[in-house]
């Protein structure tokens, strides 16, 4: 392992990983952490890099710097325009070997939790995932100037606090939001353009065709760790039909009240609640549902509660985490629009 | 014929765990234990491949001697030979500990194909066994799956890649990574369950995987949990207000802010 | 991990069906009768060779358990097919009688039933009027059965009949009857209260010339072998409405904490509390009371006495679960959406099938008799 040669206090700056999402813009996390990264680095005085790799990559710069980064890394070439679990790493690791940060910060998005838990093998390193608050620490058992992360563990019942007191890099991925975003002006930001080196021949995974249509198993409702669920408040069958857009899109599946499935807007191995099915997924959103004790307490071990309906003083709203007074089928025909656009292939 | 190695974990039901509340911590004596719920599915994944190529699986976990309830959990399913990784110096391992102790193990049982994991474990949440074993065993790893068809020593994978769909070629040995959206998990046959626990069960300690005792448990592990506390659910009731499009664009940055949108 | 995995198939399989069984009245689709087939839940108690699990009467109960828990009428097809056709088939059928009909039995590919109940005998099996006129190496067969379970959808029928009259009860054979064989006849489906879904019938037997070699048992052993198959059957009618007595409780119970009157949940207010702590311990003391007798069977001991007390007493509890259940849910558990109403109906039959509770003591009374009569 690549790490363990060096002294840990050769390992001085803090590094974030600044994703490109979509080839066309910088995701919003990574700014949240470039901002959260800002606070770090002056802390332990230190240097903020943002650490940029894509195709055309130049365009992006502009908007990274307004984020106050003392340096800009980045890479820019053809094998970089998506995330590629061989070439990413690779890179990483060289550049680690090479400029030896201290911290680097991930968000946790697809590729950040992909990027992250490879090199901290890589450098026999720790990793701290999902992380949802970082500060520094001084210690009289551990050291000075340690990271502090915290995260949910056991399925979000608890806060695990995390350090990682004797190996280099300090490392964690970020949940996205949990940071603002923040703006400074007037910063100095050297820019460091990276050769690109990796040989493409050496990637095992070969492409072939795209396939046309995916056909996603189906999964019982009580496994769904996504639940979209309509009721009354939608109206008629052909507004609860689009639940199974919104359900596609966000990988989930689609439930009902009893009013649906009375009327026979859908099937009865759709019903949630007391004759029905208890579910427990990550995110339940309740579309046109005022939350009869029969529907709710069915669902009240969701992660995320969503409810959208017309009055606020519906029950739902109780136990919801996020509450909409609008109509529920025009918020869910916006919602699908906006996620289309935003997860359009290109 | 097919060698297929799946990585299976006990873990506390996560569900209906008990806490101490000053300490944060589950209380293991007031919880049940069973397989992690991934776990299954990745189970299940090997064992279609089974019914579909003919392959040999094996069912491998790492934990205390009573982990062996998950192996026999295994067995009733159909799952060929199980082996149990345990030794007290493995006690307090983070996951990249544990990525090296699985990988050692599947190294000394001999040549395979297939690694399957599930997504990730629900008592730390932090699905890095998967990444963290194909980086130690330098085999590919490929996730997000919906077709997996083997063509003599390649594997032909649709995908869900990013926001695309892809088709991939890859060459044998592959760690696949599956989640709860995989399949649906077989249930046992009773008469298999009946003989599940009569069945053998290959231990392997420290001293069949190789190290040495400080690469290993707390003593090995880069990371240290300092503080664990408990967290209560209150819900936020937060009311998203503004014109459609801002509460649209508060919606999607909380959804991502839980995760749950991940790009 | 057999409770779990039952568990797991009647909610992930069962449940979407047992409303719709109630309310059409109509059998399980033939792909769950093959998935059962597969988990073996057709021949619990068969050998492995033969296709089945060889659980032990422990075993048993709990599967019962589990399906009745979420749809009673599949727990009494499934209980009957198991306890009262397979297992006699197991324990008096020679060899060869194992060998032809146990395989599909056990396997689900054929459905199996026992009658004895006539339109003039039900508990007085000796008052059978069907039947069985030796014929060179056949028997002809001709008589009435009524509330026949799974008779709708059975395949094979341990059917009693009488040889000779003189002979009373010695009189009474167990004929193995198939439904291809000419003459016989499905006739009404019951309409019933509860168990709708499980196709109770008559049954016609109009000269069925049934093979000499079809005799279960000898001529002679028809009531021995009924009487001893029902103390086996008791238990599953017992493990039946123990579920249905669970599954009433726990619908009470979820909905006593989630119901909120006078700014409470009415399961903190004591009438409700008591209600609830009330039928947890019956119900828990009628499983106990199941697993004894089970236990004794398992171990070879006579169990008549404990199976027909583990019956009265799984069934009486069971009735009066879903009764405190229904009050407890008010007036949603008097609507036909939930399902607290079917429990009800399901619930009642058991203290009557397999033997009433009346005779259930008369068999207990009769133990005592024997232990205590004597001094």
């Amino acid at each position: 392992m690549s790490g363990k040669q060096v002294s840990i206090e050769n390992y001085r700056d803090v590094w974030i990983f600044t994703e490109i999402q979509d080839h066309e813009r910088v995701l919003e996390g990574a700014l949240e952490l470039l901002s959260k990264g800002r606070e770090i680095a002056d802390t332990l005085g230190v240097k903020l890099y943002a650490v940029v790799f894509a195709l055309e990559a130049e365009q992006y710069l502009p908007v990274v710097e307004r984020y106050g980064p003392d340096v800009i890394l980045y890479c820019s070439d053809r094998g970089l325009k998506h995330y590629d679990s061989q070439i990413f790493p690779d890179i990483y690791t060289r550049l680690i070997n090479e400029y030896r940060p201290s911290i680097i910060l991930f968000p946790s998005t697809e590729a950040g939790t992909d990027l992250a838990p490879r090199l901290a093998q890589r450098f026999g390193t720790g990793l701290t995932s999902h992380c949802t608050g970082l500060s520094i620490m001084d210690s009289d058992v551990y050291g000075k100037g340690l990271l502090v992360m915290k995260r949910p563990a056991y399925s979000g019942n608890a806060i695990a606090t995390v350090i990682c007191p004797r190996r280099r890099p300090q490392m964690a991925t970020v949940q996205q939001g949990v940071f603002d975003k923040k703006e400074i002006h007037g910063r100095k930001t050297e820019i460091v353009r990276l050769p690109f080196n990796f040989d493409i021949d050496q990637l095992s995974v070969v492409s072939l065709e795209a396939p046309k249509r995916w056909d996603k198993p189906k999964v019982p409702l009580e496994q769904a760790s996504v639940v979209i669920a309509g009721g009354r408040g939608l109206g008629s069958k052909r507004n609860f039909d689009t639940l199974f857009e919104l359900a596609e899109i966000l990988g989930g599946e689609v439930g009902a009240t009893r009013v649906p499935v009375f009327n026979r807007w859908c099937g009865e191995e759709r019903m949630i609640g007391q004759t029905g099915k208890t579910i427990r997924p990550q995110l339940y959103l309740g579309f046109g549902i005022s939350g009869q004790i029969q529907h709710t307490a069915s669902i009240v071990d969701s992660e995320i509660i969503v409810s959208i309906n017309t009055s606020t003083a519906a029950p739902i709203t109780e136990l919801s985490d996020y509450v909409i007074t609008e109509d529920a089928h025009a918020i869910l025909c916006r919602l699908i629009e906006r996620l289309k656009t935003e997860k359009r292939t290109v | 014929m097919l060698s297929i190695l799946v990585c299976i974990k006990q873990v506390p039901d996560t569900q209906k765990a008990v806490f101490d509340p000053r300490t944060g911590v589950i209380d293991r004596s007031g919880t049940e234990n069973i397989m992690n719920p991934d776990d299954l599915h990745a189970l299940e994944m090997a064992l279609s491949l089974k019914d579909e190529y003919g392959a040999s699986v094996t069912a491998i976990t790492m934990g205390p001697p009573q982990a062996a309830d998950v192996l026999n959990e295994a067995h009733a399913l159909g799952v060929d030979r199980c082996v149990l990784v345990s030794d007290q110096r493995f006690a307090g391992s983070d996951s990249l500990v544990t990525s090296k102790v699985l990988s050692r193990a599947i190294v000394k049982l001999g040549a395979y194909d297939i690694i399957v994991t599930g997504r990730e474990a629900i008592d730390g949440n932090t699905a890095h066994v998967g990444f963290q074993l194909s980086e130690f065993l330098q085999i590919p790893l490929l996730a997000q799956i919906h077709k997996f068809k083997i063509n003599k020593d390649s594997a032909i994978i649709e995908r869900l890649y990013g926001h695309e769909y892809q088709k991939i070629q890859v060459r044998l040995p592959v760690l696949i990574v599956v989640g709860k959206h995989a399949n649906r998990v077989r249930i046992p046959r009773l008469a298999d369950i009946k003989t599940c626990t009569d069945k053998k069960i290959i231990v392997m300690t420290m001293n069949d995987i190789g190290g040495t005792e400080e690469e290993y448990g707390a003593a090995g592990s880069p990371t240290v949990v300092i503080e664990t506390e408990i967290f209560s659910h209150k819900r936020g009731k937060e009311i998203l207000s503004g014109d459609m499009n801002e509460i649209i664009d508060i919606l999607v940055h909380r959804l991502k802010k839980h995760n749950i949108l991940r790009y | 991990m057999i409770q779990k995995n039952i568990r797991r198939f009647a909610s992930e399989v069962l449940e979407e069906w047992a409303n719709v069984l109630d309310r059409d009245s109509k059998p399980l689709p033939p792909h769950v009768v093959r998935e059962m087939g597969r988990l073996n839940i057709w021949g619990i108690q068969a050998p492995a060779q033969y296709g089945g699990a060889g659980l032990d009467t422990v075993g048993y109960s709990i599967v019962i358990e589990e399906i009745s828990r979420v749809s009673a009428a599949v727990g009494l097809g499934v209980s009957v097919h198991n306890s009262v056709c397979l297992a006699p088939l197991l324990k008096f059928g020679t060899p060869e009688q194992v060998e032809r009909f146990v395989p599909d039995l056990a396997s689900g590919k054929k459905i199996g039933g026992f009658t004895v109940t006539e339109p003039q005998a039900g508990s007085d099996a000796a008052s059978i009027q069907s039947t069985a006129v030796s014929d060179g190496d056949h028997y002809i067969l001709n008589g009435q059965k009524t509330f026949v379970t799974n008779g709708g959808i059975g395949d094979v029928f341990l059917t009693a009949a009488t040889v000779d009259t003189r002979k009373k009860a010695k009189g009474l054979a167990l004929f193995i009857v198939e439904k291809s064989m000419d003459g016989f006849e499905v006739g009404k489906i019951e309409d019933m209260m509860g168990m709708r879904g499980n196709m109770v019938s008559e049954l016609f037997f109009n000269n069925v010339r049934v093979p000499r070699e079809n005799v279960l048992g000898s001529t002679e052993d028809g009531f021995r072998i009924s009487m001893q198959t029902l103390d086996m059957g008791r238990i599953g009618i017992a493990a039946q409405a123990l579920g249905i007595g669970t599954a009433a409780f726990e619908a009470a119970a979820r909905y006593a904490m989630e119901r909120k009157q006078f700014d409470r949940p009415v399961g903190t207010f004591q009438a409700v509390s008591f209600k609830l702590a009330d039928m947890k311990t019956h119900l828990d003391a009628a499983r106990l009371l199941i697993y004894r007798a089970a236990n004794l069977k398992d171990r070879s001991l006579p169990y008549s006495a404990e199976s027909a007390m583990c019956k009265l007493y799984a069934s009486t509890t069971a009735m009066q679960a879903c009764m405190e259940a229904l009050q407890i849910f008010g007036g949603y558990g008097y609507v036909k959406d939930l399902p607290v109403e079917r429990f009800f109906r399901d619930a009642k039959i058991t203290e009557i099938y397999e033997g009433t509770s009346e005779i259930m003591k008369i068999i207990i009374g009769n133990e005592i008799i024997k232990q205590f009569g004597r001094l």
